[in-house]
């Protein structure tokens, strides 16, 4: 049989568009009395998705934090490549080109013989020493910093064991495992912020559904006249949604100020602990992205928990008496 | 305008509420249903308003076979017919104004039609003035002709009403049932299950009586 068209359809697009706003309108509004109507529970309900999203959203920040504060260690990750000695300077600067036109290499750097008994001579204190050697002992090097970051050590391994396979090469040497242990843990910290952030989410989507479900419990007798009347369920459905989406949104934002409130409390501390160590370190506050995806997120998690929960609860008031 | 061919209705329990049921009512035709309780009066009105579906046979409504009725199409099929309830079914807490203009607002009417819409629903049933009275203010007599104004304030083509004045003295009674005939003369056609004979007789219109969810006798008056 052919789609029943009713009045709202046979009328044209542009009034249709007017009533589709008004009803969205409407629906907010009822929404928003809903929600004040038991300003209390309302106020629970809030803080409760605010705090369980305050968690994951902790633990990013302290993620975004570690990662911000190992920005400068990557000189730590740069590869040492000694030549072998009495390479010719011109051939040891072609290799050193050459290196630097590979795909995981960023830059390379030579360092000429000289050049590294000069900043030996700098950084060891041994001047005088080195002078009773009469000549130059160091062979040319060259310093490549790969492209991969620590949290790829297979990359700088193949790196590694590509430059040892160099004719001209003679030792290569890389410190950098302590900052491969580094990145593991703050990668492990950001993987249980994931997590943690998924089983939170879920949790948000259940504080949302049965807080919808007893709203929609309390409004079944005007569900049932509003479907005796010709409601469809997306017209029943839309208030809850709105009430949702704003549990969503307002436990978004005391997530966000609670994660604030933190970074300040923290702040302070941390700095005087990186002060200690002759650091300038300082807290960053919760970045741009994060903050989005609270406020963004928090709304889109309370539609979705209101959506499964409604379009099930719907489903179950039938005006007909269920006979 | 509603046709049953040889309609069953038989509810989960097992127990048969109609049993090769046939009906046939013309546009702008008042028909009372009479009978005692389990008679199938009520059953017979939710399956035009598409509160219930049939077990067996065909019911077509306006020329819309009910039987072949998708779920999702239900709604635009309900905002057709005006239902009208004993126990009235207002939002008891909202206005006389709010309840009428469910029906305009539930079907997408703009706003600025609403007035015109509901003023003259609000006439038809004598209410105006009371436009801004909480329904839970009102007397049972009132409930109901809020109830009657709802049910005709989208134009329906069909109203059906379940025992209307069950809950009212003779007086206001006879004053809703007066109401449903003026409905009908003015081309809506109109289904009505009642229990009280003595209160439809005097008006003269087509009875059908119905016994144990089958048809024992249908005349005028």
């Amino acid at each position: 049989m052919a789609k029943l068209r009713n009045a709202a359809e046979r009328r044209p697009l542009r009034q249709r568009a007017l009533v589709w706003i008004e009803q969205h309108c409407a629906a907010a509004a009822d929404a928003c009395g809903r929600l004040c109507g038991a300003p209390l529970a309302s106020a629970l309900t809030v803080a409760v998705i605010g705090i369980a999203l305050t968690l994951p959203a902790t633990l990013a920040v302290i993620v975004e934090n570690t990662r911000l504060a190992a920005r400068g260690f990557d000189a730590a990750l740069d590869v040492s490549v000694y030549l072998k000695g009495g390479l010719p300077e011109a051939e040891s600067r072609r290799l050193a080109s050459r290196v630097a036109g590979r795909a995981d290499v960023q830059t390379t750097r030579y360092v000429s013989p000289d050049e590294g008994l000069q900043e030996f001579r700098q950084w060891s204190g041994l001047g005088a020493t080195l002078d009773v050697l009469g000549g130059n002992p160091l062979p040319g090097a060259i310093i490549v910093r790969p492209r991969a970051t620590a949290s790829d050590p297979a990359a700088i391994d193949r790196l590694v064991a590509d430059l040892r396979g160099l004719s001209a090469v003679d030792q290569v040497q890389f410190d950098g495992l302590w900052v491969r242990r580094y990145s593991s843990v703050i990668d492990a910290i950001a993987r249980v912020a994931q997590i943690l952030g998924g089983l939170l989410a879920g949790a948000v989507l259940l504080i949302v559904g049965n807080t919808v479900r007893l709203d929609v419990a309390a409004h079944r007798n005007e569900i049932e006249i509003l479907k005796r009347l010709g409601a469809s369920d997306r017209f029943v459905r839309r208030p809850f949604l709105y009430g949702g989406v704003t549990y969503g949104l307002l436990g978004g934002l005391v997530s966000t100020l609670l994660v604030e409130l933190l970074v300040v409390a923290g702040g302070g501390p941390v700095g005087r602990a990186a002060a200690a160590y002759g650091s300038l370190y300082k807290v960053a506050a919760p970045s741009g992205p994060l903050v989005l995806l609270l406020l963004g997120g928090g709304p889109l998690l309370g539609w979705l928990g209101a959506y499964a929960t409604t379009t099930r609860q719907l489903r179950k008031i039938e005006p007909g008496g269920g006979n | 305008m509603i046709r049953f061919e040889h309609v069953e209705k038989r509810y989960v329990t097992g127990r048969a509420a109609l049993t090769n049921f046939d009906l046939e009512v013309g546009v702008g035709e008042l028909v009372f249903l009479t009978g005692p309780s389990g008679a199938g009066k009520s059953t017979a009105l939710k399956l035009v308003g598409l509160l219930e579906r049939p077990t067996g046979g065909r019911i077509v409504v306006g020329g819309i076979d009910l039987t072949q009725v998708e779920r999702q199409d239900v709604p635009a099929y309900r905002q057709r017919v005006g239902m009208v309830f004993q126990d009235h079914r207002l939002l008891l807490a909202r206005t006389v104004w709010d309840n009428v203009a469910l029906p305009l607002i539930v079907a997408g009417t703009p706003r600025r039609e609403l007035k015109s819409r509901l003023r003259a629903a609000l006439d038809q049933v004598g209410l105006h003035g009371h436009e801004q009275q909480r329904a839970l203010e009102l007397s049972g007599g009132e409930q109901q002709r809020v109830g009657i104004a709802r049910a005709l304030v989208a134009g329906p083509d069909v109203l059906i009403a379940d025992e209307p004045t069950g809950n009212l003295d003779p007086t206001l009674a006879l004053e809703i049932m007066r109401l449903l005939v003026a409905v009908a003369q003015a081309g809506v056609t109109v289904l009505v299950a009642s229990h009280d004979v003595h209160l439809i007789a005097p008006l003269g219109a087509r009875r059908l009586s119905l016994d144990a969810g089958r048809v024992v006798g249908d005349a005028v008056g």
